[in-house]
């Protein structure tokens, strides 16, 4: 097969490149879950997410607002450059919602979120190591 | 914070690291859900997954075995470097699976899996781009 194996770009612009695409897929994820949990009224919220018609409303609220801010620090700190270090701190934030919503799940006996608290959360803590420790994003 | 944290990682690595992690996590969440569509009995796979109840279970089957496949395809031919585009290939496979899937649950006006449907797309071109682009492995 023709497949060209020499990087066709450069290595460093590649990781920023790589992160940005893992941090929008997140943001556009976990804004659209958040905003659901935070705005939907709580009778129609069961027919979306089964849990939460047994859990209190406080509680799902809370969760969304996390998610939202989460996705909001995926992007904005590390796009405008203003204490960049956020990103990082937001991408551990889900990561910890994730494992939390893995264990309540586990808990419930239900098994078949687990593969997406997986893939949400391990792609989370991708982000986090990257915009720390692989290609930082320099403040202004 | 160090907001001017130095990269501790060479950056021609960065990419490679990124790209096995996302793989890795890919062929997981992939290789639970495939082989849960192709070998779960009908009846209790429709407790799981909604959409399964009304599809003909040829194409249940059909596309457990297409997500397996990827699964495989995300580790095998880049672990052993024996015919590594093919690993591009998986990525560009699984993406079309997802744009299927998106397709399909519009249509059934089911809107909760879609950003799922849209995370596991993205993060499965990513890895088509990178193998074949960013970071090819090469062939033994």
């Amino acid at each position: 097969m023709p497949f060209n194996s020499q990087p066709k770009i450069d290595p460093s612009k590649g990781n920023h490149l790589a992160l940005w695409v893992l941090q929008i897929l997140l943001a556009a994820g976990f804004g659209m879950y958040g905003l659901l949990k935070v705005v939907t009224p709580m009778p129609e919220l069961p027919d979306e997410i089964p849990w939460t018609a047994d859990s209190s409303e406080a509680l799902v609220r809370f969760v969304g607002a996390a998610e939202l801010t989460g996705a909001v620090g995926l992007i904005f700190p590390a796009a405008v450059r203003v204490a960049p270090w956020l990103t990082p701190m937001a991408a551990v934030g889900l990561a910890i919602i994730m494992a939390l919503a893995a264990l309540f799940h586990v808990g419930r006996g239900e098994l078949a979120p687990l593969p997406i608290n997986l893939i949400l959360g391990g792609t989370a803590l991708l982000v986090a190591w990257g915009r720390l420790r692989l290609a930082p994003i320099p403040s202004r | 914070m160090g907001s001017t944290l130095p990269a501790t990682v060479a950056p021609s690595r960065g990419l490679h690291i990124l790209l096995w992690v996302v793989q890795g996590l890919l062929a997981a969440v992939f290789g639970v859900t495939g082989i849960t569509k192709a070998i779960t009995p009908i009846e209790q796979l429709a407790h799981q997954m909604s959409w399964i109840a009304e599809a003909a279970p040829g194409l249940v089957r059909f596309i457990g075995l297409a997500e397996l496949t990827g699964a495989v395809g995300m580790i095998l031919p880049a672990g052993l470097r024996v015919a590594p585009w093919l690993t591009g290939l998986a990525g560009l496979g699984l993406a079309a699976i997802m744009a299927l899937a998106v397709g399909f649950h519009v249509h059934r006006e089911e809107y909760y899996m879609l950003p799922v449907n849209f995370l596991l797309g993205g993060l499965a071109l990513f890895v088509a781009w990178g193998r074949f682009n960013g970071a090819p492995i090469p062939s033994r």
